[in-house]
């Protein structure tokens, strides 16, 4: 799978994840927005309902004056009127009409206007023509009003049976003489054309007992009306501007706050009844655009945290996977180079084989040319030395002294010859002979070397020092070879030291045993240390004599046992050679 | 030309704010410095403050009582009306009525607001049909309930006062309602002090005393009479006019500052389109409570905490 791919899930399940958390979240606040709308849906509706109770103890408070009072002064219910319109805020007005029969209303009249009330007359709110009471016997004229000002005074003696919008509510107060009935703005229509919202309750007698209906007509002695202000009362209950309200009364709606919007896909509606003396007063609540009431601060901090984690897992797992990515293709890249390096070394290994056997072959092919030369020339040379010698010997007489002098330069030359011949047959040699491996001592080796040199050299004084019990590990023959050739180079270069020191002994060269053969003769210059152990080449004159094979012996005798072989030295004060064995 | 029409405009916005100036006359009985005038004057001054250019008229017909002297009042004050051109006249006191509405603006156009009209406003005609009002009655009910509510239940009452035809009318009211409240009340009128003090001591083998008008009694003494009753109150007394209050117990006497609160009220009403026709003459409703301390520590008598609580002033 890509990495695009890969990424793309791991973003999608991220922001799936947090929309996810998000919309829980979102869901928990939704909730706390629906149980605060739901708390003060509750709220409203008990507030509505005590303060629509509040009018009932108000109604039993003033029903209580009149029932005990024999003739309620102006003053009392003044004093009375006042204290309940300050305690209840929304009640705006109330009014007290006593029952008066017909018969007595001239008496009723005579009466008020012998109080003052001059040239007063009960009075209708309608018109004349429609001026009958609803009650036949009896009127319900005006005579206390609280707050009395000239707008309110305008009700003082009119029938309130003829108030037409509360006539037939007023039918049921008298009938039903335990509860209070309301009037609503629809039935007000033509009225004042304002919100007015009126309660109309019956006065009783005080030991009023009675269920029978004529009687209950009979026991009232008044009626009493509230004017509320339904609309102080739900601002006072409905705080929120937010909460739109419908009240119903009786299945009619009186009155609307706010407007109800019902298209919107989340709404918060609660209805709530109150059942307020037989009235059904329905009160329906929604809480408008409650999307914009939720707090989103928890939610949104979920998504960002959210969106945030996803990011960040994002850059992340890119970052892990790109650098995989880059592994992998760097191992295939090195995998590659490796592979392909491995068939040039393959290549070259074999190209080497080939050339190194073709050399082969060659070197022994001229080993075998140069051995077979050496020993063909070792036959030719014997006779060219030994009839040189016998013609010396044979006709010394006959031969001039310049002939002498030339047969000896014969002579010398074929023994020349003959000993570079002997290197050369033991340069091929050490080549060819299989090498044996055995520990030996090597210090008596180099004793035994040095015995063999003091015979062959008698007159020559040399001091010559042997660390003593040295051990080696390799062809006791060859090694001997090595020490033969190393000690015949310093007892030749250091000929002409006036004390020819000789030493060997052995120091430790990273962790190897590295034995030396140490002169003090006429060394020679380092520049020139890369030609020493290469055959035929000398780095002095005629003045020492050599054939110049010597180091390439011991260096081919080295390197048959693994070894390493290098020299040391400075111009005029000797030289150092170091060997090593495997 | 433009700055000119601009000056035009604000000219002609002024003059028509000129015109739609509201307009009140007060026409007052009597003189300033009358208490009574000056309690109603106050009250129509506080609710027409801010409603209309109000001008005042004061007909003087205390300190001038003569019938000539009312009706030349009288017509000044129509003068003023028919130059001033108020959108309502509110008129205090029975002379004003007596001398101004009824023979010059009797069911008219000009509407007018009476008060302070004693017991009945039926003397002058009214109810007209550009007229309404309050009308001053004595506190004669609160006054029974305050001695009910201090003695408890009382049957007989003895109404002192001086003996004029003012107090004779009053104590018709008196008598019809204490009468309906099945309390008999039995008037003493007096000419002298002596004769105001012997009945003063008769009267406490009743309930209670009404202490009414001592105007009249030419040769009162204020400090003797006040000794007097200090010395000889057995029961309640009670009084309804204040300067009686030395002499009673308890007072229930009228607020001159609501009669005119109210014919200011009915004014700013009228002003806003209501019809004087359709606002019934009405009666005063409120009434100004005096407890007489040092009188009552001298007695047995203990008045409740209701009416203690309720006085708005102590003597």
């Amino acid at each position: 799978m890509r990495i695009k791919q890969q990424l793309l899930i791991i973003l999608g399940i991220g922001l799936s994840v947090s929309f996810l958390i998000t919309g829980m979240v979102f869901r928990y606040e939704f909730d706390g927005v629906e149980e605060d709308f739901g708390g003060q849906v509750i709220k409203a509706t008990e507030d509505i309902r005590e303060s629509l109770q509040d009018i009932v103890i108000a109604d039993d408070k003033l029903s209580f004056l009149f029932q005990v009072t024999d003739g309620v002064s102006d003053e009392d219910f003044l004093v009375n009127g006042r204290a309940l319109l300050s305690q209840i805020p929304y009640l705006k007005k109330i009014v007290y009409a006593p029952k008066i029969r017909k018969t007595h209303l001239i008496a009723e009249e005579k009466k008020l206007q012998s109080a003052g009330y001059t040239g007063f007359k009960f009075r209708s709110f309608l018109p004349p023509e429609f001026a009958e009471s609803g009650l036949s016997d009896a009127v319900y004229p005006v005579e206390f009003i609280e707050p009395f000002n000239p707008y309110t005074s305008i009700w003082f003696g009119r029938d309130l049976m003829t108030f037409l919008p509360a006539s037939n509510v007023l039918h049921d107060v008298i009938l039903n003489t335990k509860k209070m009935q309301i009037v609503w703005p629809e039935n007000m229509n033509g009225n004042t054309g304002k919100n007015d919202y009126y309660l109309f309750s019956s006065v009783t007698f005080l030991d009023y007992m009675s269920n029978v209906r004529s009687e209950k007509t009979e026991d009232v002695i008044g009626v009493l009306a509230y004017k509320i202000e339904l609309e102080d009362l739900l601002a006072a209950a409905i705080v929120n501007e937010n909460i739109a309200t419908h009240i119903s009364l009786n299945d009619h709606q009186i009155l609307s706050k706010g407007v109800f919007n019902d298209n919107f896909f989340m709404t918060l509606k609660r209805t709530e009844t109150i059942v307020f003396e037989g009235q059904d007063i329905r009160l329906q609540f929604q809480l408008i655009d409650p999307l914009m009431r939720v707090d989103y601060r928890i939610s949104s901090l979920v998504l960002f945290v959210g969106i945030l984690i996803t990011a960040l897992i994002y850059f992340v797992v890119r970052a892990h996977l790109e650098r995989h990515q880059l592994l992998n293709e760097q191992n295939v890249l090195i995998e590659n180079k490796v592979t392909e390096k491995t068939k040039l070394l393959k290549l070259q290994a074999q190209q080497i084989n080939v050339a190194y056997d073709h050399q082969l072959a060659i070197t022994r092919e001229l080993e075998a040319f140069s051995y077979s030369i050496s020993h063909d020339l070792r036959a030719p040379l014997r006779s060219i030395s030994g009839f040189a010698n016998a013609l010396n010997e044979d006709y010394q007489k006959q031969i001039d002294t310049e002939g002498k002098d030339m047969l000896q330069r014969v002579q010398r030359g074929a023994e020349k010859m003959s000993m570079l011949i002997d290197d050369l047959l033991s340069l091929s040699k050490v080549s060819r002979q299989k090498i044996s491996d055995e520990q030996f001592s090597i210090s008596n080796l180099f004793d035994e070397k040095v015995v063999e040199f003091q015979d062959r050299y008698p007159d020559r004084y040399l001091n010559i020092k042997v660390e003593k019990n040295l051990e080696a590990q390799g062809d006791h023959n060859l090694v001997r070879i090595v020490l033969d050739n190393l000690l015949d180079n310093a007892i030749k270069y250091s000929s002409a030291s006036e004390n020819p020191t000789i030493e060997f002994g052995v120091i430790d060269k990273e962790g190897k045993q590295a034995y030396f053969v140490r002169d003090n003769g006429v060394g020679f210059d380092m520049a020139y240390a890369n030609k020493l152990f290469i055959a035929f080449q000398r780095l002095h004159g005629d003045e020492f004599e050599g054939t110049g094979i010597g180091l390439a012996t011991v260096q081919r005798i080295i390197n048959r046992h693994g070894g390493k072989v290098w020299a040391e030295s400075e111009l005029g004060k000797g030289a150092t050679f170091y060997f090593t064995l495997g | 030309m433009f700055r000119l029409c601009i000056l035009l405009s604000f000219f002609l916005n002024l003059s028509v704010q000129a015109s739609e100036t509201k307009k009140c006359l007060l026409v007052m009985s009597y003189h300033k410095g009358y208490e009574w005038n000056d309690g109603i004057e106050n009250g129509v001054v506080e609710k027409l403050k801010g409603a209309c250019e109000l001008k005042k008229v004061y007909m003087d017909t205390k300190r001038n009582n003569s019938v000539e002297f009312g009706q030349a009042a009288a017509l000044k004050a129509k003068l003023i009306i028919e130059e001033f051109k108020p959108q309502v006249v509110i008129v205090t006191d029975d002379n004003a009525s007596r001398y101004l509405v009824e023979p010059y603006f009797k069911n008219k156009k000009l509407p007018f607001i009476f008060c302070g009209l004693n017991w009945t406003a039926e003397e002058y005609g009214y109810p007209y049909e550009n007229a309404t009002g309050m009308v001053e009655v004595a506190p004669i009910v609160p006054l029974l309930k305050n001695i009910q509510r201090s003695v408890g239940i009382v049957t007989k009452g003895v109404y002192l006062s001086s003996d004029t035809l003012t107090e004779h009318t009053d104590f018709l009211h008196y008598k019809q309602e204490y009468s309906r409240r099945g309390v008999n009340i039995i008037p003493i009128y007096v000419s002298t002090m002596k004769e105001w003090k012997d009945e003063f001591v008769k009267a406490q083998t009743s309930d209670f005393i009404i202490l009414a008008n001592n105007a009249g009694i030419n040769d009162w003494e204020i400090s003797e009479v006040t000794q007097f009753v200090n010395q000889k109150s057995k029961i309640l007394s009670v009084a309804n006019y204040q300067w009686m209050m030395p002499y009673a117990m308890l007072g229930v006497t009228k607020n001159a500052r609501e009669q005119g609160l109210w014919a200011g009220e009915v004014a700013v009403a009228v002003l806003n389109g209501l019809s004087v026709k359709d606002i019934p003459i009405t009666i005063n409703k409120s009434w100004h409570f005096f407890i007489n301390k040092s009188l009552l520590s001298k007695t047995d008598i203990s008045l409740s905490n209701r009416i203690l609580n309720h006085a708005s002033k102590n003597w």
